[in-house]
């Protein structure tokens, strides 16, 4: 304990990070309620559409709920257990998880990129909700490639007469979807397998070690294009994937959950590496033992005991998994391989943009654009990855 | 030790056994009949049984397992789907490409990494330690796409200094590989800096560091005779572990500058279905994977006498 309570004074910058986080939470959590169950089945019986199931509705409400609760646990950090047990007079929580947050709540660079994210998160939001950029899809005619400020564009059109900046503003909710998802499947693989290859040892570490050997002997982008590219080009998985829910109720384009599947299931490697060498390091210390000796489940000693005291690695490493999804969507993208041409996405833009800078009058807005709104949020994660990483684990600390 | 290098090497049977493995489940349980994408959608069904009959996917699944396994125990992958002509040459053309422009770029970026790392720690916490380290950051966070594409534009389009597109095996074809040089040292220098930094100051806080100072020596010398030896140990494990992917190529930088090398090669094979030579490629990249670790393994054992080979 370095740093003792009295002296502890947050950044500054730590009240307009707030500012930007609350609101979040409290939007999906009441105002989503209040959207689906009251708004929706209003606007619904005036438009003539069919309301939705009870099982739709319960389980996006149950999302809402999720993605609120964890915008409201990343800046309460105190409603997390405490695992040292000690409380201060004036009531706050001492714990790993308390002293992380003091640490990077007084950095600057911390919480501009916390704000920077965010801004990005609530631009994402709101696209997909139809707040912002609704018709990023129609585009005027008589009004191809449009400079920067011309005609109202803002940030200039596209060759279809589309605007440049919502066509961005589109591209951050597709952006966001994949960083997300993605760095969560393959997070989940790598913790699952890490802590059991980790805990057990033998013939299950063995196993483990060898499906990673495996997979990270492979180029990985070779890995990627060539898994993209089966998937795609195989009609009766495509028609299949039509039929699901993912689909038909929840409108995830077949593009997208195509990248998100490829990259979810081959970047685990690095997660389940970290996690099994901590579990190795943790499963004879005298608190797995001491768990053992009282007779505790092998699954409650592995996610309750030994999980958390290495949870902080894999958030890190979710962090650099969420920026490299992003990334390699723009890659897939630009192969033919991601998202369908039509649809909004960095690596779209990108790719249209760079036969667009050959053109005789160099149609330089759009790829710029794409390419300024991707670097934007990848240095706001790496920086923040840097500071979680200070702040989780200070023995790192350079 | 050689026990050890026996062992290691009956250990790669398994991983390149998992290797063949994902490839076959991909391209001939998930993919679509690579006949019918070889013919295209107007292909008579006769006319598509024949072909499978002749490339021996109408087999049932584990005879044609058995049958990648057995090529790829004799090295003998046939010909390709495409160009009718032997994988082998195929790949024995591809590795000179691939290799003009990785491996300059690779020994010229690990030059100036370790040389930036080595000033970042020396001038630790100052402004140009400070300045190179974001410069870093940022220079990681921007699309190895944007850096190909505006590379491209300015360098070669717009000023006209380097040829944009283009490859020739002799000495006169080095202009055409200067860019593609220069965009691999852009991309990868900010990642290795700071990776080589955190090793030398992580080897900085030693206590024999400390020892040295209180005898009076100069950080110089310190940093030179003392820590270089030792911070060196993760940086030559990281760097003999990154050769495998040399030899594969940088696919994108060769399929925008038109370089016929192995990752432009394994790009248009998998777009074209052209089993034979993706298998042989990843095939060959698995081999050299395993080798190189291996290597790096007993080089590790080499520099640091306390490791122990087991």
């Amino acid at each position: 304990m370095s740093e003792s309570v009295n002296t502890y004074r947050a950044s500054w910058l730590a009240w307009p990070a707030r500012l930007v986080c609350w609101p979040l939470a409290l939007c999906y959590v009441i105002f989503g309620a209040l959207w689906r169950v009251v708004a929706l089945p209003f606007l619904g019986f005036f438009a003539g559409d069919a309301v939705e199931s009870g099982w739709e509705l319960g389980s996006r409400l149950l999302g809402d709920f999720l993605v609120g609760g964890l915008h409201y646990l990343s800046f309460q950090t105190s409603a997390v257990p405490s695992l040292s047990g000690r409380v201060t007079k004036e009531g706050e929580v001492l714990g790993p998880w308390n002293e992380a947050k003091r640490r990077l709540l007084k950095s600057h660079v911390a919480m501009v990129s916390v704000i920077i994210f965010v801004l990005y998160l609530y631009i994402g939001v709101a696209a997909q909700a139809g707040v912002v950029a609704k018709d990023y899809r129609q585009g005027k005619k008589d009004a191809e490639f449009m400079h920067p400020g011309e005609g109202g564009y803002a940030l200039g059109s596209d060759q279809l007469g589309r605007s440049v900046l919502a066509l961005a503003v589109r591209g951050a909710t597709t952006a966001l979807w994949i960083g997300l998802f993605a760095a969560s499947i393959s997070s989940l693989i790598g913790m699952f397998l890490g802590s059991l290859a980790g805990y057990f040892g033998g013939w299950v570490d063995d196993l483990i070690v060898w499906a990673y050997t495996t997979l990270s002997a492979i180029p990985y982008l070779l890995l990627l294009i060539a898994i993209s590219y089966v998937f795609k080009n195989n009609p009766d998985l495509q028609n299949t994937y039509k039929e699901s829910f993912l689909y038909t109720s929840w409108g995830v384009s077949p593009g997208l959950f195509r990248i998100i599947i490829a990259i979810g299931l081959t970047s685990w490697v690095g997660t389940c590496r970290i996690v099994r060498a901590e579990f190795i390091k943790h499963r004879d210390r005298d608190y797995v033992l001491a768990a053992r000796s009282l007779g505790f489940t092998k699954s409650r000693i592995i996610f309750r005991h030994v999980l958390p005291n290495v949870f902080h690695l894999v958030l890190i490493t979710f962090s650099l998994l969420f920026i490299g999804a992003i990334k390699f969507e723009v890659i897939l993208s630009f192969l033919g391989l991601g998202l369908e041409p039509d649809e909004a996405s960095w690596g779209n833009m990108i790719s249209k943009g760079a036969g667009e800078l050959l053109r005789a009058d160099t149609v330089w807005w759009q790829i710029t654009t794409a390419t300024v709104a991707l670097f934007g949020i990848v240095l706001a994660i790496n920086l923040l990855s840097d500071a979680l990483r200070d702040a989780l684990d200070p023995r790192l600390r350079t | 030790m050689w026990a050890y290098v026996i062992r290691r090497l009956l250990q790669a049977i398994p991983t390149i056994f998992g290797v063949t493995l994902i490839v076959f489940l991909l391209f001939n349980v998930v993919a679509e009949n690579p006949a019918q994408t070889l013919l295209g959608n107007k292909a008579t069904p006769e006319a598509i049984e024949a072909l499978s009959k002749e490339m021996g996917t109408d087999q049932p699944l584990h005879v044609q397992y058995w049958q990648f396994l057995t090529e790829a125990v004799t090295f003998d992958f046939g010909d390709s789907w495409k160009t009718n002509r032997p994988v082998s040459d195929m790949l024995i053309e591809g590795v000179g490409p691939s290799l003009s422009v990785t491996l300059p770029a690779f020994l010229l970026a690990t030059f100036i990494a370790v040389s930036l790392a080595l000033f970042c720690a020396f001038y630790r916490d100052s402004f140009a330690d400070r300045t190179t380290v974001i410069l870093s950051v940022a220079g990681m966070s921007i699309s190895s796409l944007a850096y190909i594409i505006f590379g491209q534009y300015f360098v070669a389009f717009e000023w006209n200094l380097l040829p944009i597109f283009g490859h020739e095996g002799s000495m006169r074809g080095i202009v055409f590989l200067v860019l593609p040089w220069l965009i691999w040292i852009a991309l990868s220098v900010g990642q290795e800096v700071r990776f080589f930094r955190t090793a030398v100051l992580e080897e900085m806080s030693q206590d024999y560091v400390r020892t040295a100072a209180a005898k009076g020596l100069g950080t110089g010398r310190i940093l030179f005779k003392h820590i270089l030896k030792n911070a060196m140990i993760p940086v030559i494990t990281r760097l003999v572990i990154t050769i495998p992917f040399l030899f594969v190529g940088s696919l994108l930088l060769e399929k925008f500058f038109g370089i016929p090398g192995l990752g432009d090669l394994s790009y248009k094979a998998i777009t074209e279905e052209d089993f034979p030579v993706i298998k042989a490629v990843t095939f060959f990249s698995a081999i050299a994977y395993i080798l190189f670790n291996l290597i790096s393994d007993i080089l590790y054992a080499v520099v640091d006498p306390r490791v122990r080979l087991r």
